[in-house]
């Protein structure tokens, strides 16, 4: 990969770095956006989430920042921004809408796919996924997801239609009261009895649901992957999601403080 | 919503409506083939078929 570390607008960073990599693939110049990833990545790699020089230690495998506001550049995965479905990079189908708070679907035929393969590329025991949302709704919808069938799921729904936060990290659902969906949610799995929901950084809800087998079809945002077919989508604006690793309490609250400041810095914090 | 005949449907499936997002084809609960009125006004001038289509609320299909 191509690494610059002088640009046009008078932007300079003497470190190689996942923001550096970013902006030179997308060419993204808005001083903004770039002063805002740069501060993220700090923060993350402060709390060792992420770390550019030991890539094999990052807690995030795909991370879409969903920045520059339209859909050439929000597909981007900020820590791998080839543009290939190897380095998970979005593609987007049917209505989805892109600006600079996020990218919405239209709740009946838009969705991304991550290209991300939970069989492929994370541990049964050891996933995160997370989603910044910025609407509130009740609605069969959900924000992230891919499912076997509904004993084993690996999905958020941030509020469903009967205002729960239903959540899942390689194993069966379990549902949470939730009267607000906007904000950062998580669900994280350390522990093949132990599955995790956090909601702006704090421990929402636990569950000692058993994992089960990783699942084999391609996670997708703004809806979930039933078997190979996308269900369940949503009409709420997604602002920054994840997949990787699963979180420790500190690592999610960490994880979120870093992403609310980032959001903040865009100026569409919720 | 559009309604689509199966015809209409493999002259749109797998093509983008614009520079980067694929056209999205889905079932509702009546049976129907429906895409979202975002994709066809959205479209390239090569799918302005599409806005001929007959219009519908959606329905969907609920998966809980």
């Amino acid at each position: 990969m191509s690494k610059r570390f002088t640009y046009w607008n008078g932007f300079s960073s003497s470190l190689a770095s996942y923001t550096t990599d970013f902006i030179t693939e997308t060419g993204i110049s808005d001083v903004t956006i770039i002063n805002a990833l740069t501060a993220f990545e700090a923060s993350l790699t402060s709390a060792g989430i992420i770390d550019y020089a030991f890539p094999a230690s990052n807690k995030i495998r795909a991370l879409y920042v969903i920045v520059g506001g339209t859909a050439a550049l929000h597909k981007y995965n900020f820590l791998d921004p080839r543009d290939l479905d190897a380095a998970f990079r979005l593609t987007f189908f049917g209505g989805m809408s892109h600006s600079s708070t996020g990218m919405v679907g239209n709740g009946t035929t838009g969705y991304a796919n991550t290209h991300l393969t939970p069989s492929t590329w994370l541990s049964q025991n050891d996933t995160h996924i997370s989603v910044y949302v910025r609407d509130n709704t009740a609605a069969p919808e959900v924000e992230i997801g891919a499912i076997v069938d509904f004993s084993n799921l690996l999905n958020i729904s941030t509020r469903f239609s009967d205002s729960k936060m239903y959540y899942s990290a390689n194993g069966p659902f379990t549902g949470v009261a939730n009267s607000d969906s906007r904000g950062m949610f998580t669900a994280s799995r350390l522990a093949s009895g132990s599955n995790q929901a956090y909601k702006n950084g704090v421990l929402f809800d636990s569950s000692s649901q058993i994992s089960k087998t990783l699942i084999g079809f391609d996670i997708l945002l703004s809806a979930r992957n039933i078997s190979g077919t996308p269900r369940s989508n949503s009409s709420k604006e997604i602002s920054l999601a994840s997949v990787g690793s699963g979180m420790t309490a500190t690592e999610a609250s960490d994880y979120y403080n870093a992403v609310q400041t980032l959001q903040t810095s865009l100026s569409r914090q919720v | 919503m559009r309604i689509l005949t199966q015809k209409q449907v493999r002259e749109i499936i797998g093509k983008k409506y614009d520079d980067h997002q694929y056209f999205h084809v889905v079932i509702d609960a009546d049976a129907d083939l429906v895409i979202g009125e975002e994709e066809v006004q959205s479209s390239v001038d090569r799918f302005n078929w599409l806005k001929e289509l007959p219009k519908k609320d959606y329905k969907p299909v609920v998966f809980y």
